[in-house]
């Protein structure tokens, strides 16, 4: 044997935490932990409370604790579950009350970059209208960190929000000074027959944070116009007047938003916004005349002022509040990088004043099973 | 006559990669991102030139007469014996520093990201003593293993960027700052840092055993650093964009720790570990074999091995020493150990190798 394997194998060994507590901290088994699923943080006061939510076999498990700082709070919860660990490696979801989310969600933010256990692709949410600690401790789910997943996929098909992650908020944040927060709303269900009506998540939207605070709430048909312009429209259905009395759905397949800075002498002086939508006709009443050219124009226009009117909204609100939180900077710096590099004045301070126009072309491009394929779609512009 | 133990050009190239990626991951992206925002990604390609050139004056340094020569024969050669011999000397002595600040910043990092609760000296010294083993055996030994760490950190990189692919942003990449081609050319400053202690190992140049094709096999193997130092900064800038990656300690091991396949699978934590492990300890094992072999020839002694403990003692009293908190170490390594290395590579060793090489022995 070779003495020289001997240092070998010691070092191997303690590499690989075999040299006991002192050396590598806490070794921990499965069985003595509590894996979070979700964190609620609101403010209470000077301080925080954090509200964590997790599963077991035993049934949910739903903890809390005050302190002035996260850290401390969760390390409070330690003293409360009677297994040994509480693991927040694999903690999904983070909601904050609506209380103050501003600076909430600094701390919060602070809190994530610097742990070594919550992940920056951590789901970020607000409770508009209540508490993180409502939200994770009244809803009947038995795992609320399942229904938050099933919240993140269903916006994303009805386009009510999108879910950013933490470590998203966080750039924006960084390279913006205001970001868009996925708002969540306890309510009783509607959708569930009287007497087993029950509370649960709901996505209500967005939440605008910009310099700290909590500036405005975007509700679902704003956050729609807000995906647009974010180019990610998800799976929209879009209802509008079919002009004979009635209403026809659309659903939205597709969008590209193309950003036209205009500038003088070197300076932006006007920015006009083209998106461009894909839609497939889903649902109309009585047989229409598809193939007459003239139905389908009226059918795209109708849908493209719905559009126009949603973006028009969030356009106005965003410059109001001096927030480019849909990140029109971004797009018009892709637009004419060289161009924007050479602008004397910063985005931020010309993106309040500057006049925005949005235009929005539909194309109806399909008819679903109803076998509309091939017709003359043509880019009519409306709005 | 040359001694028989060695290791082949490619092998040496190989170990070379492996032990250079862990600076590579230590001050990148930061560095890049501080001078040139967002843009800083093309660094790589501002430095190439820099880089591809002083591979071709180091060649230039360490061949006499048409062979390839130690650093340590190639100083006496150029500055006479005894300027040449405290020329080794001192280099020798930057290399134990430096062996020592990667010691210490392998200890760190791990404590940083894993284990925060762990001892420094554990980790330190694990990655010491598996070191000191690779420098410990015959030449050709150490060879053998940096190929096979080679392929292993290639695999487990090429699955990093592969998985990492789908969560790249491209507009915080693309297109670049036109504003500041400026700040990209002073962003190859770092890139050239983290590359430039290459010279650090050349006190085993003498001991290569096969040439090659010389010249062009040296600077592509500096091309495919540079290869890898864009596609490390593409993804951890795309992935966690600027301002993020720039606030983070370990931009790296965050973006790791993020990855998700398919949307379930995730903390793959345990690579980033593994692979800064591997990185650390073929640097630390290639410093000692550099070192000790530095040593021995400078008291021309016949084995290089009794040199290695003495050599493991010093680059432990160097991590001991170079500072009292991670804060001041973090200092130290982003400010004076960046100026010894670009001092060194871009100055003093293209100026020696301006001198004739008339000393040479027989």
């Amino acid at each position: 044997m070779k003495l020289r394997l001997l240092p070998l194998a010691a070092a191997l060994l303690l590499c690989a935490g075999c040299a006991g507590r002192e050396a590598v901290g806490e070794y921990r088994e499965l069985d003595q932990l509590v894996l979070v699923d979700a964190l609620g943080v609101d403010r209470r006061g000077e301080g925080l409370v954090v509200t964590a939510a997790a599963s077991s076999a035993d049934g949910p498990i739903r903890l809390r604790a005050g302190a002035a700082t996260v850290r401390r709070a969760l390390a409070e919860l330690q003293s409360y579950t009677e297994k040994q660990f509480m693991f927040y490696g694999h903690t999904r979801h983070l909601l904050l009350g609506e209380a103050d989310a501003g600076a909430c969600l600094e701390r919060c933010l602070e809190f994530v970059e610097r742990s070594d256990e919550v992940r920056l692709d951590t789901w970020l949410f607000l409770v508009r209208d209540g508490t993180a600690e409502d939200a994770l401790t009244k809803s009947a789910a038995d795992s609320v960190g399942d229904l938050l997943d099933a919240l993140v996929k269903d916006v994303e098909l009805t386009s009510e929000s999108r879910v950013f992650t933490c470590g998203e908020t966080a750039e924006a944040l960084a390279e913006r000074g205001c970001a868009l927060v996925s708002a969540v709303r306890l309510t009783e269900a509607e959708n569930i027959v009287p007497e087993n009506k029950r509370l649960t998540l709901l996505s209500a939207g967005y939440g605008v944070v910009a310099d700290g605070r909590l500036a405005a709430w975007l509700d679902p048909d704003m956050a729609r116009g807000a995906n647009l312009l974010m180019g990610s429209p998800g799976g929209d259905v879009i209802e509008a007047p079919d002009g004979r009395g009635g209403v026809f759905a659309a659903r939205l397949t597709g969008s590209d938003a193309r950003f036209l800075p205009e500038y003088r002498d070197g300076e932006p002086v006007s920015l006009r916004i083209l998106l461009e939508l894909r839609c497939s006709l889903a649902e109309i009443s009585g047989p229409p005349d598809l193939m007459e050219g003239e139905t389908l124009r009226e059918m795209e226009a109708a849908i493209a002022a719905v559009e126009a009117a949603r973006v028009d909204r969030v356009l106005r609100l965003s410059q109001t509040l001096k927030a480019d939180f849909c990140g029109l900077g971004d797009g018009v710096r892709r637009a004419s990088p060289l161009r924007f590099a050479r602008t004397s004045v910063t985005w931020k301070e010309v993106f309040p004043a500057l006049p925005i126009t949005a235009e929005v072309r539909v194309k109806l491009e399909r008819g679903g099973e109803g076998g509309v394929e091939g017709l003359p779609g043509e880019e009519r512009a409306a709005g | 006559m040359r001694e028989a133990d060695g290791m082949t050009y490619r092998q040496y190239l190989a170990a070379v990669g492996v032990a250079l990626f862990s600076p590579v991951s230590r001050l990148l992206p930061d560095a890049v991102l501080r001078r040139a925002g967002f843009s800083g990604w093309l660094a790589p390609l501002a430095a190439a030139p820099l880089l591809l050139g002083l591979t071709a004056v180091h060649r230039r340094l360490l061949r006499l007469r048409g062979e390839a020569r130690s650093l340590g024969e190639a100083l006496e050669a150029r500055l006479g014996p005894v300027p040449g011999k405290a020329a080794s000397a001192l280099l020798c002595l930057w290399i134990l520093f430096y062996g020592g600040i990667i010691l210490r910043s392998g200890g760190e990092r791990i404590l940083a990201t894993v284990y925060p609760t762990g001892r420094l000296w554990v980790f330190a010294g694990g990655i010491l003593v598996l070191g000191a083993v690779f420098a410990l055996g015959e030449l050709r030994w150490a060879g053998r293993s940096a190929m096979m760490t080679f392929l292993f950190f290639a695999a487990a990189l090429l699955a990093v960027f592969a998985m990492a692919l789908p969560g790249i942003h491209g507009s915080a990449v693309w297109p670049p700052d036109p504003g500041r081609s400026g700040d990209i050319l002073l962003a190859a400053v770092p890139v050239a840092d983290v590359l430039s202690p290459w010279f650090c190992f050349s006190f085993l140049r003498g001991r290569i055993t096969e040439e090659g094709n010389g010249l062009p096999r040296a600077l592509r193997g500096m091309l495919g650093m540079l290869l890898l130092v864009l596609l490390f900064l593409i993804a951890t800038i795309g992935a966690l964009g600027p301002e993020l990656a720039l606030r983070q300690q370990y931009p790296f091991y965050v973006m790791i720790k993020n990855l998700r396949i398919f949307g379930g699978k995730e903390r793959f934590d345990a690579l980033t570990v593994a692979i800064w492990m591997t990185t650390d300890y073929v640097c630390v094992g290639i410093l000692l074999l550099s070192a000790s072999e530095g040593l021995r020839s400078l008291v021309s002694a016949r084995r290089r091995q009794p040199f290695v403990p003495v050599c493991a003692g010093g680059m432990l009293l160097a991590a001991v020493v170079s500072a009292r908190s991670a804060f001041s170490f973090a200092r130290l390594s982003e400010t004076a150990v960046p100026a010894v290395n670009l001092s060194v590579a871009f100055l003093l060793l293209p100026l020696i190798s301006c001198l004739p090489g008339k000393n040479l022995k027989k």
